[in-house]
């Protein structure tokens, strides 16, 4: 349950009341259409901005008062949400009835004058950031664009969407580009800071116990956001109707592995299909054990020792993972693209649909029992405009027949195989 | 049952020794619609040598049995595999192998007690068939290899070799292909009659429960076995000092990876341990944690990019300290950890630090209690470790002297403790 309120136009609050917790949780988010102008100095801006602020100018001042407040954590990170980038400053803090000092101070007032400053008050000179702070997080930047490789299951997947949205939003590298950072230094970044501060969709997240806080009135009094003014829409709620070509594409990449990873996206270019019919397709095929993935490629041929899909739900994309010995790899895409033809012909029983129902619902049921998880939730709602309640949600899965789940997933297409090998 | 309460944090615990032997310990979260079980035995990748209770017989096992054995429980002898039951219930059903233990769990919203059936079920009924071990040692061995591609665990055996000269801690908990290859049945029945016994093994839930009731909706579904006497398990000579100084590896990775670790001894006093583990996290904190001057220099100078892994790891058989990090120089990091270790030994402790990562510790252990995972995790690492109260970490910080703190300082963090395993870049 959360219970929102409009701050400025496109600037809301929202609560999520809950006395389950030891703690309390604020994020802020901001939402701008990604663009590949702007998307290095997007993933380059969170680690400038935690360097320090106006009231906490280092990082070690931060880090000192994060102890003093009984642990209290602050992470501020960058992240693509389908055609979207999002920046969100994000505090979780003990809760107050906890501490064990005498002391006065509020912990939970505390901490969000910390992200606060942080996300709205940064260090500045001479209407610039602190050009020794910019100098040294594009090195991390770097070194952070550079890591990429260092998982490479995770690697694999992202070389899959960058290459399949090849020249579309969703296929802008998350880490930014290594040519981007030479042109950018501490005035370039601090106007692309404020362009964003004063464009972006905001939206601020409470969750805790807050029966004694009034947040709105927090919100509104707070200094830093009577500051922010009204702006128009510049994100993207809509699935986007983008076009690829009809034969499927190839690519090959290697390196130094003992072992392949396999990537296969499917894309249902019908942005009219449904999506909880679609995410059950997506189940049968390769959510959990009893999927087709897990039970066929892993199971019986041995062929792979994790093989299973996950579905992006905003793109109407499947990917598909496996990771298998480099010699198997035509018989591991011969065996997949198996099981996703058994999908399409609606080759599966009564009980596998009851099991990819059940691990649809399930996570949908625990989202109240994890702090941070129904902040997120409901935001990802907020963000693509998503109107009905879990409730529904959870009829509607248990209520989907066969015939439902064929249709939404028979014009789904293999558009990429994406092979990483030695 | 045994009931202990925590004032401050608003948990209790009701823990039962059953006459078989199993531990059952229950933690009732009222309002939280998730539930976690776990069921546990204290039979980890370190136990390969033992002796047969009620025998004179040893027996040595070849290395990666206990991880082997946990993949192969959840096959039935009617053919259906217990993990699929499970999750086509909606059960998030999993299981693990450490150096100390094996387990068996699951979370979920809903269906509780078929899961519950389910799980008792087949850790009670083992099934291990020469066809069905040759299918695993094809699965086991692509998670080898899949390993073998993971910096992080490559750094960390390294990190054992050098620390440890026989103690088994310096095994790969899934064993190599080679040593797998000759894991029958009869030895995975060898093991499982041993270490699978009652007496051996902890049960832990934590979720929506009276307690009476739900330990009786347990006791319902136990097996009728006897107990087993103690088991002797048999743990090679390990010297005092550290076996090696450095291991470096290449791999193709972007950054160098490194973890720097200080042999320490092993604490035999069980009441001892939580105030040593306690107090080695203070220590660890002040000196290199994301406050520390040290962190502050070391990201200033461009040898960190982020916060360093403080750990300290400790068992039966091993005790240690690891800071795991990245650096473009991971010799100087490990040189400047070493100055400022220097630096605090003559200057002493600043009690205004102590107590600020007091007060951080005390905040991360009371949001622990938040999540029925976290709970039921820890109260079974706890366990297994001969930790009796969970509660005791949050009771006992606050006592933590400065004198204790500069006492681990002198005693554990020398440079004849020392020792560092490093992964480099392939490229460099």
């Amino acid at each position: 349950m959360v219970e929102t309120f409009t701050i400025k136009k496109n600037i809301k609050g929202h609560i999520v009341q809950t006395d389950k917790f030891k703690s309390k949780l604020v994020s802020i988010y901001l939402t701008k259409t990604t663009s590949r102008e702007e998307i290095t100095q997007n993933a380059l801006l969170p680690l400038v901005l935690k360097r320090g602020s106006t009231k906490y100018p280092s990082q070690e001042i931060i880090s000192k008062k994060l102890d003093l407040l009984y642990g209290a954590s602050i992470d501020i990170s960058f992240d693509i949400m389908a055609d979207n980038s999002v920046i969100r400053f994000q505090t979780i803090a003990m809760d107050d009835k906890y501490k064990y000092d005498d002391t006065n101070e509020n912990i939970f007032e505390e901490a969000i004058d910390l992200l606060f400053d942080i996300a709205f008050n940064p260090k500045v000179e001479d209407n610039h950031f602190w050009d020794e702070y910019v100098e040294k997080e594009k090195d991390n930047l770097r070194k952070i664009m550079d890591a990429r490789i260092d998982d490479k299951r995770s690697y694999s997947m992202e070389r899959c969407i960058e290459e399949l949205y090849k020249g579309k939003k969703y296929g802008v590298i998350r880490a930014g580009y290594k040519e981007d950072l030479e042109k950018i230094n501490s005035k370039t970044l601090y106007d692309q800071y404020k362009e964003f501060l004063e464009n972006c969709k905001i939206d601020f997240y409470f969750s805790g116990d807050f029966a004694n806080t009034d947040i709105k009135k927090i919100i509104s009094e707070n200094n830093y956001v009577k500051k922010l003014a009204d702006r128009d829409k510049n994100y993207i709620s809509e699935k986007i109707d983008e076009s690829f070509e009809d034969e499927e594409k190839r690519i090959i990449e290697k390196m130094d592995v003992a072992q392949g990873n396999i990537v296969i996206g499917l894309v249902n270019e019908n942005i009219e299909a449904d999506d909880i019919y679609l995410s059950l397709a997506n189940a049968i095929l390769g959510v959990g054990a009893n999927s087709k993935l897990f039970q066929n490629v892993r199971e019986k041929a041995s062929l792979a020792y994790y093989a299973g899909s996950s579905f992006v739900q905003q793109k109407n994309l499947i990917l598909v993972r496996a990771g298998i010995e480099i010699k198997n790899y035509e018989k591991a895409v011969k065996l997949i693209r198996e099981q996703i033809e058994l999908v399409k012909q609606g080759d599966f029983t009564d009980e596998e649909i009851a099991s990819a129902k059940k691990m649809l619902i399930a996570p949908l049921l625990g989202i109240e029992d994890e702090q941070g998880l129904e902040a997120a939730y409901e935001f990802r709602n907020e963000l693509f405009n998503v109107k009905m309640t879990k409730e529904d949600k959870i009829k509607k899965i248990q209520d989907a027949k066969k015939e439902d789940i064929l249709k939404a997933f028979e014009e789904t297409q293999v558009k990429m195989i994406y092979f990483l090998r030695n | 049952m045994i009931i202990e309460k925590s004032e401050r944090v608003g948990e209790t615990t009701y823990t039962e020794k059953l006459e078989n032997g199993l531990e059952v310990v229950i933690v009732p979260k009222k309002g939280i619609r998730k539930k976690y079980i776990i069921c546990a035995t204290h039979f980890g990748s370190v136990d390969n040598k033992f002796v047969i209770p009620g025998t004179d017989v040893v027996r040595e096992i070849p290395d990666g049995v206990a991880h082997f054995l946990e993949h192969k429980m959840f096959e039935q002898e009617s053919g259906v595999d217990a993990l699929y039951s499970m999750m086509a219930l909606g059960l998030n059903a999993n299981a693990y192998t450490t150096s100390d233990h094996t387990a068996y769990l699951f979370e979920c919203t809903d269906h509780f007690y078929e899961g519950l059936d389910i799980l008792m079920d087949y850790v009670q009924h083992p099934y291990f068939t020469k066809e069905n071990v040759e299918k695993e040692q094809g699965i086991i061995g692509q998670e080898i290899t899949m390993y073998d591609d993971d910096p992080i665990w490559q750094c960390y055996i390294n990190a054992m070799k050098c620390l440890y000269k026989n103690a088994p801690i310096r095994i790969d908990t899934a064993g190599t292909i080679e040593t797998i290859s000759h894991i029958t049945p009869e030895i995975l029945y060898d093991c499982y009659n041993t270490f699978y016994n009652p007496s051996n093994m902890v049960l832990v839930v934590c979720g929506d429960f009276e307690p009476e009731d739900l330990l009786k909706e347990i006791k319902k579904r136990l097996l009728p076995v006897s107990r087993n006497p103690e088991i002797k398990r048999i743990y090679p000579e390990e010297p005092k000092e550290i076996h090696e100084k450095e291991k470096e590896c290449k791999m193709e990775i972007s950054m160098p990876l490194f973890m720097i670790g200080f042999k320490d001894s092993i604490e035999n006093n069980k009441e001892e341990l939580v105030k040593k583990h306690i107090g080695m996290k203070i220590l660890l904190e002040l000196i290199a944690g994301e406050g520390s001057t040290l962190y502050k220099e070391l990201y200033e100078d461009g040898l960190l990019l982020s916060p360093l892994d403080l750990d300290y790891e400790f068992s039966d058989t091993y005790a240690h300290v690891l800071i795991t990090g990245q650096s473009t120089n991971p010799k100087k990091v490990e040189a400047r950890l070493m100055q400022e270790i220097e630096r605090i030994k003559k200057e002493g402790i600043e009690l205004d630090n102590l107590e600020r990562i007091k007060r951080k510790l005390y905040g991360s252990y009371v949001c622990d209690y938040e999540s029925v995972s976290d709970i039921a995790r820890s109260i079974v690492t706890d366990r297994i470790k001969g930790i009796k109260n969970s509660f005791d970490y949050l009771n006992c910080f606050r006592y933590i002297k400065r004198e204790y703190v500069f006492d681990l300082l002198n005693n554990v963090l020398v440079e004849k403790n020392k020792i560092i395993s490093i992964v480099t870049p392939k490229t460099l």
